[in-house]
């Protein structure tokens, strides 16, 4: 039968454009395929983060809020791990205080002095406060309520108000700038309910390489915790990358549905072409299964050699394209084709090429003998 | 009599419709894709000025004088300047803008909770994407940047509702998105403008905020009137920094090129000058004649004095927001399109590429109806045959043959053009790019392109095959 339908395909006038057709659409799949493949990689390799200090984030695990998520300030000591440089504790808080203008609720967080000059770019006017009874303000915040060195600031607490002088203007370009910052201790003394407690710790790190063993180590060595990397760029790129991807992959879909519109054309055409034949073989004496297995074989042999020639000039095209691109903008881009992306498509063509030829023998098995009998056929 | 019966050419017109609908959801997504602009040009008079070298506006950096000097022009009502930082914020990936809200809100238009001008670690999001990160009024949100090691959280004031992009992004304070974008206060990425259209254009306003003026400057003593020669005269830009020096020539003049701004002046004699600089104002090509006192006291300035530009409206530290930036009104641009731009500057893909990508689909498809017609075509000899037998005329079979196939085509155009339609409003509608919802809206001359292309080739290619396949038959005569 594979060989009655391999002799129907080479002597079929049409075979070629059958096969181009399918061979067009396919193409068109992998070129695009190929060429987004070898773009997305490029793009991640553009886009790695440059940083040489990487920090991480740690707060309690199964909390997405850093202020209602407070850790026990002795959990610190899991995470002087190996490739460690610096934990920096961080208490966060809102304070009521009085300033010039009026009372205001401004945002506090408590740091340890120590580590927090040797983590932050920190510009002070003034001193960076270490102990006692002192607190360094933001530099945004000093000018909206118009703080300034030397100033006593008074912190409205439940029952008391307590006073601290503000040691240093702080320029962080960052969140800080809207605070008051603290050394931890103090902060502890102004709210006794939080003592020996940390909203969140930042570590840094000695190279980038050492990100996700550390997180891991840190985890291990304690599970309430949960350690992310602050630097989003990869994890950010990849998403956006997935963004198009999809888009990309529903487009591809609409292009299989007219691989299976071109497929079921050109099994309708060989029906059409073999419908005079079919029944001089029935009339000859073959089996219906035989007739059946025969079409299928037919529409199979034009539709997986389209797709093969497909694979090829999509392949082929999208080099060509991307060369074209490198000569132009002097981007290398490789475009190249996942195992799977290949036998997924092998797979949906083989499906669809197989129900479209079942479909149209179906409808040729219903023609009448007696009606075309006496017409000679093709073979 | 007819040549073409509906149910003979129903595969064909089906086949054709998902040709030219396949055609018009590569085109239509394309064209949204590639024209997709995070800077969000929707509203009417009002524009978006943006770096030239910035490939998108997350990645474009202006100085923050730029609202003083777009300010200067005639017909410029409002300039918002916004900070736009590729976040990651509960697993998906966020545009935050910082805003200016007081002057945010007179630019743009949306309704629901507005950010205030005392809002510091709040942020207002757009409804679709409030949906999405499923969130609620009073949650604290974790927002890390994309582009730093800087992180926030922020408290949720309230949600928006817009009908541009905005309903997709999160409005935090400017200084929040400085932060987060990784720039000083002195930076921002783009500046968004309202104009009086009737006064001036967007083009018009490009080209005097870029344009260098030419400023003749000439002194004169106050005593005597007489011209001051040999004097050295130093000019500082708006932002307090050495801009330029030249010495006055015979006629106790010279000639500056300044771009529009405010400068300050300070003539040097004998090593003394004024105690305070001579301001002055440049928007078009000028003479200026300044009047030194009999007495200079003052001592020659250093390399930076103070700023004689403004004070923005939007910055509250003044005193660290210009330093180290350089005056170079010359870096804005109108251009817009953000993926446009990361497409065609650092793919190399441009937009030739996908329009040929494009065709290529129509062309391919175009295989697929060739096969589709086969039948067709054969049904349609045949009748032709009967046509000629009972004594039709040549010329008017072609002529029937033609309308008949310009009709069929011209339905399986109208239908491939509102199937398309109907397949990129439903499928791709709620797609995100650059973390957007794509928006589709009817582009009419999309639209009337792939009909047309549908109804000329379907036509085309059907009458052609058809005439082929006569000619194969024998009717040689007929083709005579």
């Amino acid at each position: 039968m594979l060989l009655l339908a391999l002799k129907g395909v080479l002597y079929s006038r049409k075979t070629f454009a059958e096969i181009l057709t399918v061979a067009a659409l396919v193409a068109l799949i992998f070129s695009t395929v190929s060429s987004f493949n070898g773009y997305r990689e490029q793009v991640q390799e553009m886009l790695q983060p440059y940083s040489l200090t990487p920090e991480l984030l740690v707060t309690k695990r199964g909390v997405n809020e850093l202020f209602s998520g407070l850790i026990n300030y002795s959990a610190v000591k899991d995470l002087h791990v190996t490739k460690v440089r610096f934990v920096l504790p961080v208490l966060l808080t809102n304070l009521k205080v009085k300033f010039r203008n009026g009372v205001r609720e401004v945002r506090v967080e408590g740091v340890d002095p120590y580590v927090f000059a040797s983590f932050k770019p920190i510009k002070v006017k003034g001193v960076l406060v270490e102990d006692g009874l002192k607190c360094n303000v933001g530099s945004l915040l000093s000018e909206e309520v118009g703080v300034v060195v030397g100033e006593n600031l008074s912190f409205l607490l439940n029952n008391e108000v307590v006073n601290l002088t503000v040691a240093g203007i702080i320029y962080t370009n960052g969140p800080c700038d809207w605070e008051i910052i603290l050394p931890l201790k103090t902060l502890w003394f102004l709210k006794p309910n939080l003592k020996e407690k940390v909203s969140f710790f930042e570590v840094s790190l000695s190279n980038a390489r050492f990100e996700k063993e550390t997180v891991k180590e840190i985890e291990g060595r304690n599970p309430c915790l949960k350690a992310q990397p602050i630097r989003k760029t990869n994890l950010v790129t990849s998403l956006l990358l997935k963004q198009f991807e999809e888009v990309v992959t529903i487009w591809i879909y609409i292009v299989y549905l007219m691989v299976s519109i071109s497929i079921y054309a050109v099994s309708s055409n060989i029906v059409a072409e073999t419908e005079r034949d079919v029944s001089v073989f029935k009339v000859l004496g073959m089996k219906r299964r035989e007739v059946i297995k025969t079409l299928f074989y037919k529409v199979l042999i034009v539709s997986v050699t389209g797709y093969m020639l497909g694979l090829s000039i999509g392949l082929v095209g999208a080099q060509v394209v991307s060369r074209i691109i490198y000569f132009m903008k002097g981007m290398q881009v490789n475009p190249f084709i996942e195992p799977w992306q290949v036998f997924q498509s092998l797979i949906a063509v083989l499906l669809i090429s197989s129900a479209a030829s079942l479909f149209s023998t179906y409808k040729t098995l219903k023609v009448k003998i007696k009606e075309v009998a006496n017409i000679p056929g093709r073979f | 009599m007819k040549i073409l019966t509906f149910k003979e050419c129903f595969i064909y017109i089906l086949t054709l419709s998902l040709a030219s609908s396949f055609f018009l959801i590569t085109v239509t997504l394309f064209n949204n894709v590639y024209s997709f602009d995070i800077s969000n040009q929707e509203e009417r008079g009002v524009f978006v000025l943006r770096e030239k070298g910035a490939v998108s506006s997350a990645t474009s950096l202006i100085p923050l004088y730029f609202t003083h000097v777009l300010k200067m022009v005639k017909g410029v009502k409002e300039v918002s300047p916004e900070a736009v930082a590729l976040c990651y914020v509960k697993g998906e990936p966020v545009i935050v803008r910082g805003v200016n809200p007081k002057i945010f809100y007179r630019v743009v238009t949306v309704k629901g909770v507005k950010l205030n001008q005392s809002d510091v670690f709040s942020a207002v999001l757009g409804l679709d994407l409030a949906e999405r990160l499923r969130v609620r009024t009073g949650e604290e949100l974790l927002v890390f940047s994309g582009l730093n090691d800087k992180f926030v959280e922020l408290k949720i004031k309230g949600f928006f509702s817009s009908r541009s992009p905005f309903k997709d992004e999160i409005l935090v304070p400017l200084n929040i998105g400085q932060w987060l974008r990784g720039t000083n206060y002195g930076f921002v990425s783009l500046l968004r403008v309202k104009i009086e259209e009737k006064v001036i254009n967007k083009e018009f306003l490009l080209r005097e905020v870029t344009e260098t003026y030419s400023v003749k400057v000439s002194l004169r003593m106050k005593n005597n009137s007489s011209l001051v020669q040999g004097a050295t005269v130093l000019i500082f830009d708006p932002l307090g920094n050495f801009y330029s020096k030249k010495v006055t020539g015979a006629e106790g003049k010279t000639s500056f090129k300044l771009p529009i701004g405010t400068y300050s002046l300070y003539v040097v004699l004998h090593n003394r000058t004024t105690t305070e600089p001579f301001k002055f104002n440049v928007s078009r090509n000028e003479e200026l004649t300044f009047i030194l006192p009999s007495n200079l006291t003052g001592k020659p300035p250093k390399k930076r004095i103070e700023p004689s530009a403004g004070k923005p409206e939007e910055i509250k530290a003044y005193s660290s927001v210009f330093r180290g930036v350089k005056w170079q009104v010359s870096s804005v641009t109108l251009k817009s399109g953000d993926i446009k731009g990361f497409l065609e500057e650092k793919i190399g893909f441009t937009d030739a590429f996908l329009w040929l990508l494009a065709s290529l689909t129509f062309l391919f498809s175009m295989l697929t109806v060739n096969q589709a017609s086969s039948s067709l075509i054969k049904n349609i000899v045949q009748t032709i045959h009967v046509l000629r037998a009972l004594g039709a005329s040549k010329k008017y079979v072609l002529k029937k043959l033609l309308s008949e196939l310009v009709i069929v085509s011209l339905l399986s155009g109208f239908g491939g053009c509102l199937l398309g339609t109907f397949i990129t409003f439903f499928f791709f509608r709620n797609l995100l790019v650059f973390s957007h919802a794509l928006t589709f809206s009817i582009t009419p001359w999309i639209e009337g392109a792939v009909l047309s292309l549908t109804v000329s080739l379907g036509t085309l290619n059907s009458y052609l095959l058809v005439l082929n396949e006569l000619k194969k038959q024998g009717e040689i005569g007929f083709m005579k």
